[in-house]
């Protein structure tokens, strides 16, 4: 599965993170600055690996367990609608 | 013959940055000489009597309001309709039978948050105060919390009160937002008005005659914007006790004290969501909000008072 921000959500800068919004639903979220990192990395589809790399690259040093962290943010943007999720297109062979 | 309320005589008065036109008298705020031609041209907010058609409340309901394009609708059992259009004209239909002089604490409040709203500013439910020169406190926070008890102790201690009840942020959108005077009056519990006397300002007549806050006319000091140093959600405590919040903190809380829940719009949905979240959060990132503990009694209240302008809070400038 991959995902993409909804094109309709708002998102402002608030504090080191960011604040996002579902206008349709009046939903919205405070992002630290990770959930930024994950929200900015998902402008473009994206799977939970990638944004899972995203934040290992952007934190070496940290034995967090990313993939279990980004699972549970998506999950959560996905239910408030500010995550859509895209079925998984193969890549063509040759 | 008609009394003065119900006058068709155009009167011109100025309240929160705007030149307004009015067939209804507003006691509450400053008259302006009659107006030359010109001058009336630049009025921004034209009030008059009108026919006005529209459903009234269900029996359960005191007040129905609608909002459509550009048009704001409102109707009251036992006082009436009132049709605010392009933000700009506001057209009254009064019942038979009812007292004009309740018109004025409609159209200053519920109406001119809407039309203030419409008009871009951020409105907030609260109290606003300058408390050092060229610095506005505000106090927000749910009902009895003691907003303009506290604005009340600020107008006994020489302080100028911007906002009561109706709270217009300009520049909500910058990283100066400033607050806009409003008007020169404000409504505090007649306790209050006895345990701050004498309160510089003059009583106006009680509307009804048993109501049990009153309207302070006072001499307002500024009619000019001043900039927003540090908001404050007033909760009760046993003592004076400042708790900052943070980004995030903030913004739950602004918009949880935005006028427009009172109307019972949900102001993150439709069309003006994107511009209220944003204010909402751009005053999160430049404006500190604190939670201030007030502990109950109008003495200690007068207190509090004392705190915030002998305080660290208001010597320090930008965002914390």
């Amino acid at each position: 599965m991959r995902y993409v921000v909804n094109p309709d959500a708002i998102d402002c800068p608030l504090g080191d993170g960011v604040a996002v919004l579902d206008p349709k639903n009046g939903v919205y979220f405070s992002l630290n600055a990770t959930g930024a990192l994950i929200w900015d990395a998902a402008r473009h589809p994206v799977t939970v690996t990638d944004l899972s790399e995203c934040l290992i690259k952007a934190f070496p040093k940290s034995d967090a367990d990313f993939h279990a962290d980004v699972s549970h943010v998506v999950s959560d943007l996905v239910e408030a609608g500010l995550f859509n999720a895209l079925p998984h297109t193969p890549a063509k062979d040759g | 013959m008609l009394s003065l309320w119900t006058s068709t005589d155009t009167r011109f008065y100025r309240a929160y940055g705007l030149t307004i036109s009015s067939q209804i008298a507003l006691p509450e705020l400053d008259e302006l000489k009659p107006l030359d031609e010109v001058t009336q041209r630049q009025v921004s907010l034209h009030i008059s009597w009108a026919k006005v058609d529209g459903p009234m409340p269900p029996d359960d309901q005191l007040r129905l309001t609608q909002f459509s394009d550009g048009q704001a609708y409102f109707a009251w059992h036992g006082i009436g309709r009132i049709l605010v259009r392009d933000h700009a004209t506001v057209e009254v239909d009064l019942l038979p039978e009812t007292d004009p002089a309740l018109l004025s604490f409609i159209l200053l409040g519920p109406v001119m948050a809407a039309i203030l709203h419409g008009r871009s500013q951020l409105v907030l439910h609260g109290s606003a105060v300058t408390v050092t020169p060229g610095k506005a406190a505000l106090f927000i926070g749910d009902n009895s919390a003691g907003k303009s008890t506290l604005a009340g102790a600020f107008l006994r201690a020489g302080h100028d009160v911007l906002n009561d009840d109706v709270i217009a942020i300009s520049g909500a959108d910058t990283e100066h937002p400033v607050v806009r005077p409003g008007f020169p009056a404000m409504k505090l519990s007649r306790t209050a008005i006895e345990a701050f006397a004498p309160l510089p300002g003059t009583l106006l007549p009680a509307v009804p005659e048993n109501a049990a806050k009153l309207r302070v006319r006072f001499a307002q000091q500024t009619q000019t914007a001043c900039p927003l140093g540090h908001i404050f959600v007033l909760e009760r405590g046993p003592g004076i006790i400042v708790t900052p919040l943070d980004p995030s903190a903030r913004l739950s809380t602004l918009l949880r004290h935005s006028y427009m829940l009172k109307f019972g719009v949900e102001p993150l949905r439709g069309p003006d969501a994107a511009r209220h979240f944003a204010q909402c959060a751009n005053i999160a990132n430049h404006v500190p909000v604190s939670i201030l503990t007030v502990p109950d009694g109008l003495n200690n209240v007068m207190d509090v008072a004392d705190y915030l302008v002998s305080s660290a809070l208001f010597q320090a400038t930008g965002a914390v």
